[in-house]
């Protein structure tokens, strides 16, 4: 009984361990055992841990289209009328990257009339620029709370990049939602004749409510 | 003319509220007519929405003032109408009543209009009045048919209300101008 156990303990040596191979079996027999269960209290924590931590962080969000809304109200005459936009989908991954692409083509106003006027070239020359794309270089929580961020990134609309600041809010279930204000001039939204305040206003109010689902989740 | 004018319509004298809101909503008919036509042939603008602002509020103007003076009427008397023929009266009768009707049928029809086409209706930017419909280009479509055909009967009846009128103080020498003017 002894001999097989020490010969079981002797052929799962490690190569090249500094212990003693020969001469204190049952020391051995005790010590390997308990070394074992060492590694595995101290590593098996840890590494789940690590893990989690590592999906979370790395989980990418994508939006759920039909739960997910992004609208916009612009002064008519200085009454606000709104604006959404059908198509769009949003990449996030918390704290690391958030990246919107929206289908220009997808507006609505409510109205055909409208609906084609927004379209031609003097607005959102959806013809030519039929996509609008905003990619954070960086997020930040806001004031330290662990639901409000701020991402920094360019916006390419209607072929102009600029730098804008998107806050918004994160639900770890995975819900974004935010406002934000983008003078429509900034892009050449409204040019010539347009490009003055009288009628329609210059600030353009921006709102999303976005569901999202993590990739691990399908 | 020389008739002292009240505030009460008499059976022979129209009151100065009468009179004055009979005035003062022809007025912005007469400008609320070549204001829309000429708006409307614009091509798109920023002047063509301004006008169309101006159109817009003057028109809900006249709706306010429409019922206001429909109360009025229906709170006291009415002047008789002149002696003529039972047709003649009958067609006068006709033909207020369709004004009335219009001075309704009009503004609602493009107000409903503006708020199908999810635009907003504000009196002259001061303060917005609530949408009447959802957006909805169908019921855009019908009020905007009910507006144009309303503006035709428009049309063709006040030319025949204004020649009556003129008709009955030069032809007539009666006194039906008159007791509707101050
Ligand atoms: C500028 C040209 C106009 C003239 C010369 C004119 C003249 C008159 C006159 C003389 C009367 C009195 C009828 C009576 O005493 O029985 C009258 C009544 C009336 N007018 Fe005009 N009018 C004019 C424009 C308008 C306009 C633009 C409207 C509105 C759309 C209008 C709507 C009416 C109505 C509804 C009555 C009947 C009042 C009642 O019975 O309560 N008129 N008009
Ligand atoms: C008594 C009051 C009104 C009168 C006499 C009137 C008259 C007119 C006229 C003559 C036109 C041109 C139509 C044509 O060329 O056939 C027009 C168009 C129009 N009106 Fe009015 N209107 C009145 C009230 C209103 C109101 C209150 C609104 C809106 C709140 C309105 C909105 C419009 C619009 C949007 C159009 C353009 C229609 C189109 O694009 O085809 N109107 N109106």
């Amino acid at each position: 009984m002894r001999r097989a156990l020490t010969a079981s303990l002797k052929s799962c040596a490690i190569p090249g361990s500094a212990l003693p191979t020969s001469r204190y079996p049952v020391f051995r027999a005790l010590l390997y055992p308990l070394l074992l269960s060492l590694l595995a209290v101290l590593y098996t924590p840890h590494s789940v841990a690590t893990d989690a931590g590592k999906t979370d962080m790395q989980k990418e969000w994508r939006s759920i289209a039909a739960l997910s809304q992004l609208n916009y109200w612009v002064g008519f005459q200085s009454v606000p009328i709104k604006g959404e936009f059908r198509k769009f989908f949003v990449r996030y991954k918390p704290g690391d990257t958030l990246l919107v692409s929206v289908d220009i083509r997808s507006a609505e106003m409510g109205d055909s009339e409208l609906n084609s006027e927004i379209a031609a070239a003097d607005w959102f020359d959806s013809k030519h620029f039929a996509e609008a794309r905003f990619v954070s270089n960086s997020i930040a929580s806001i004031n330290d709370t662990d639901n409000q961020f701020l991402a920094s990134g360019t916006l390419q609309l209607k072929g102009i990049s600029r730098t804008i600041a998107v806050p918004f809010s994160w639900q770890p279930d995975g819900h974004i939602t935010g406002e934000l204000v983008i003078p429509r001039t900034d892009f050449a939204i409204g040019s010539g004749q347009w490009s003055s305040s009288d009628q329609i206003g210059i600030d353009v109010r921006v709102s999303f409510d976005v569901r999202l689902q993590s990739d691990a989740a399908e | 003319m020389t008739s002292q004018s009240t505030i009460k319509n008499t059976e022979q004298q129209w009151g100065w509220p009468s009179k004055s809101l009979h005035w003062l909503i022809a007025l912005l008919i007469l400008i609320q007519i070549p204001l829309g036509i000429y708006a409307e042939e614009m091509e798109n603008s920023p002047l063509k929405l301004e006008l169309f602002g101006w159109h817009k509020s003057v028109g809900i103007v006249i709706l306010m003032l429409a019922i206001l003076r429909l109360l009025w009427r229906m709170a006291g008397t009415v002047p008789a109408l002149p002696d003529a023929s039972a047709v003649q009266r009958r067609l006068a009768n006709l033909a207020h009543t369709v004004l009335y009707g219009l001075m309704l049928v009009l503004p609602l029809s493009g107000w409903i209009m503006s708020s199908a086409a999810n635009r907003p209706v504000s009196l002259f930017g001061l303060f917005e009045l609530p949408a009447l419909v959802a957006p909805d280009d169908a019921i855009k479509v019908m009020a905007k048919e009910a507006h144009h055909v309303a503006v035709d009967i428009l049309i063709v009846v006040l030319v025949t209300h204004i020649a009556a009128a003129l008709y009955h103080h030069f032809k007539l020498r009666d006194t039906v101008l008159r007791r509707m003017w101050f």
